[in-house]
């Protein structure tokens, strides 16, 4: 256990400290991230951007815990993964990080409030049928508990998703391009969910996203290329964004 | 229209939750489990009902004096030399003086070859006398007389004075019944083994999302092992009844077969049902094992790929190798049989005959083995090229080692009770060969069908 780390986090929900994570070995490896060094501050969103292949999947995986980097640190919540076993690792991210695909996030056989109330199930919990419909009533989808996800739209899917993390109020919620398989008013939904969960409840949010006008609900736009940060944006409108995005493109 | 009445309770069980509309894949499980418990059940209800009976002709004589048998083991299911006739003489006047006793009974039974003569002497007492005071007096008549070794057997005991070919029948039919629960109990595993691989492959995205949302890779095996669990309990239970209620019709089989004495009757008992669901259902959770450690492996990235194609060769591989050296194994075994009989007929010794068995017993896991191999190669090989092709990238060979450990351990112990049932037909000395099923009713009618007071 790193002691300091602790002092260094104040703030932090999730810090990487040279985080470099190479896919596979030998002459067909690929280096996704090259030393990344990034923190995520408590109640802020943050949208992670840059072009396809650059390694933000990657960087998402490995600050939530569900892949392990080659090289480097992660902290979250001031606790170093790194020495951490299959189980404790588990165990932490099932009390501090929620994670949210681009889709294919829920278990078919389980009705939607089933998968909301998964986390708690798995933590030896039984939630009660009121806890289950206040999360999903967050999300706007409390009449559509005993659904299945074959049987909702995609972007009440990416809700019920949310509202699955939300139900163990976690200390950081990732979300690899969330919106990604939605149309325009769905990904609308989404987006003013997530900042409200920012805004009302002081919820961390880290997002990855191609799309300037979802990176726009974010506090800072962090701009990831080959690997690398490739610079930052402070709160900014979509046509910025845009236009920053494809300058970074340009010179890739 | 948008809401739903929710009659489901919110807390099921993950494995029956997870397990919704995906009844039908556990259908080979089911049939594999409910077929082997009731082949299990079967064979116990008839195993415990196998036991030596009172002789129905004895039935009414509450003692029976009985002769030694001869030691040996090659003499355990060789009738007793019946008494001189001086001894029986002197037998039956000493017992008639021992107060109590109201008639003295000699039984004359036909020996093998010839050796006619009394070895039994049932006992009437009178009305209210005591009988294990009668006894006692009994048995100091019997030394008196000099037939020292003589016992004097009440109540269920007298079993013991079955006609020697019905114990040496019900013996070979043990060996049948063990043979056929142990085939059951092999083969149940086997099946859920596949079955359950397969499943897991399958669902590695599933399990993924499971890890993803906070399950610990214990609580991945777990929820596989409830499933093995539920389906185990109803596959076993049906197959308990149903083993039951084809068990009489069974125990009819085994007499026509000459696999059990005409005596046999099935008794339905308690004890055997419960040890063969238990039995199904430790099969299931056997047979997820090592399915459910494949399946606490999945790591949660997995949600995110698709691993529908990658099952296909294990599952085909474990069926074409176990199908093909079990059956191989069984037709060698059960067409080796008639050779020890040959060689018995050509004047071998018993040690010949037994070491002839032995090197059968190798030879016949070894050929099955490498006839389950030579289908199963080829097929994987093919199968893996296909992948290959579709996948556009190389598929690894995989080789289910575990599964090839159970089709050799299966075969192996088929080969050993074929060895062992042929073997005895072969080596009994006083018997005729093991007989065949044209055969049947002579061999058991010299035992059983002359017996006379
Ligand atoms: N599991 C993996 N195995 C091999 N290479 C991978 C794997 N995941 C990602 N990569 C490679 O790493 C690089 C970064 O991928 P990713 O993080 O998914 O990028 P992004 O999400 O920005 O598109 C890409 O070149 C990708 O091909
Ligand atoms: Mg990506």
């Amino acid at each position: 256990m790193r002691r300091t780390g602790t002092t260094q986090t104040t703030g932090q929900a999730v810090l990487l400290d040279s985080v470099r994570m190479v896919h596979g070995t030998g002459p067909g490896a690929v280096t996704a991230l090259d030393g990344v060094s990034l923190g995520f501050a408590q109640g802020t969103f943050t949208a992670v951007m840059g072009p396809s292949g650059s390694g933000k999947s990657t960087l998402l995986h490995c600050a939530a815990g569900l892949d392990r980097p080659t090289d480097g640190t992660v902290l979250i919540g001031g606790v170093d993964l790194g020495p951490l076993g299959e189980k404790a690792l588990t165990l932490l991210r099932r009390e501090r990080v929620g994670f949210v695909f681009q889709e294919h996030n829920l278990v078919d056989a389980l009705t939607a409030e089933e998968n909301v109330a998964l986390p708690l199930r798995l933590a030896g919990r039984r939630p009660g049928r009121d806890e289950v419909r206040a999360a999903l009533a967050e999300v706007g989808l409390d009449r559509r508990a005993g659904h299945r996800p074959a049987e909702l739209s995609g972007g009440e899917r990416q809700r019920v998703a949310i509202a699955r993390t939300l139900i163990t109020r976690p200390a950081v919620l990732f979300a690899d391009e969330p919106t990604g398989a939605l149309d325009r008013a769905a990904s609308r939904v989404v987006m003013e969910l997530l900042r409200a969960l920012v805004d009302a409840h002081g919820q961390t949010v880290v997002m990855v996203t191609h799309d300037p006008a979802a990176a726009a609900y974010g506090d800072r736009v962090v701009l990831l290329a080959d690997g690398r940060l490739a610079g930052e944006l402070d709160r900014s409108s979509a046509t910025e964004i845009a236009a920053r995005v494809a300058l970074l493109e340009e010179t890739c | 229209m948008l809401s739903r009445p929710l009659n489901r309770p919110l807390n099921r069980p993950l494995s029956l939750a997870l397990l919704r509309g995906r009844w039908t894949g556990l259908a080979g499980t089911f049939a594999a489990l409910c077929l082997g418990a009731a082949i299990l059940t079967a064979s116990a209800l008839l195993l415990t009902s196998a036991g030596p009976r009172v002789p129905a002709r004895y039935a009414a004589v509450p003692l029976l004096v009985r002769g030694p048998g001869v030691p040996g083991e090659e003499n355990n299911f060789a009738e007793n030399p019946p008494w001189s006739p001086g001894t029986t003489e002197a037998l039956v006047r000493a017992l008639a003086s021992v107060p109590g006793v109201a008639a003295v009974v000699p039984y004359r039974t036909p020996g093998p070859y010839g050796a006619d003569g009394v070895r039994v002497i049932g006992l009437r007492t009178e009305p209210g006398a005591d009988l294990s005071a009668i006894r006692a007096a009994a048995g100091r008549a019997v030394r008196d007389a000099g037939a020292g070794a003589a016992r004097v057997l009440a109540g269920e005991d007298r079993a013991e004075a079955e006609p020697a070919a019905d114990a040496r029948t019900r013996w070979i039919g043990m060996q049948v019944l063990t043979a056929m629960a142990l085939l059951g109990g092999f083969v149940s595993v086997f099946v859920v083994a596949s079955t359950f691989a397969f499943r897991v492959v399958q669902r590695r995205r599933e399990f993924g999302l499971l890890r993803v949302a906070g399950a610990t890779p214990r609580q991945v095996r777990l929820i596989v092992y409830g499933e093995a669990l539920a389906v185990g309990v109803v596959a076993a239970v049906a197959g308990a009844l149903l083993g039951a209620a084809v068990a009489p019709a069974v125990g009819g089989v085994l007499v026509t077969a000459g696999f059990e004495p005409a005596s046999f009757d099935v008794r339905i008992t308690p004890l055997p049902l419960a040890g063969a669901v238990a039995a199904g259902i430790a099969a299931g959770l056997l047979g997820a094992w090592s399915a459910s450690g494949r399946a606490a492996r999945v790591r949660p990235l997995e949600a995110l790929r698709d691993h529908a194609a990658g099952g296909t060769p294990m599952t085909r591989l474990r069926w074409i190798t176990g199908v093909a050296s079990v059956a191989g194994g069984l037709a060698l075994a059960v067409a080796s049989a008639s050779a020890r009989e040959d060689l018995r007929l050509s004047g071998a010794t018993r040690r010949q005959v037994i070491a002839a068995t032995a090197a059968e017993a190798v030879l016949v896991t070894g050929i099955g083995t490498t006839l389950g191999f030579a289908v199963a190669v080829p097929a994987l090989l093919g199968m893996r090229a296909g992948l290959s092709q579709k996948a556009g990238a190389a598929v690894p060979l995989v080789i289910p080692w575990p599964a090839v450990a159970v089709v050799v351990t299966a075969c192996l112990v088929l080969a050993a009770g074929a060895a062992t049932l042929f073997t005895y037909g072969a080596i009994s000395p006083r018997r005729p060969p093991f007989p065949r099923p044209g055969k049947a009713a002579r061999g058991v009618g010299k035992g059983t069908a002359k017996h006379r007071p």
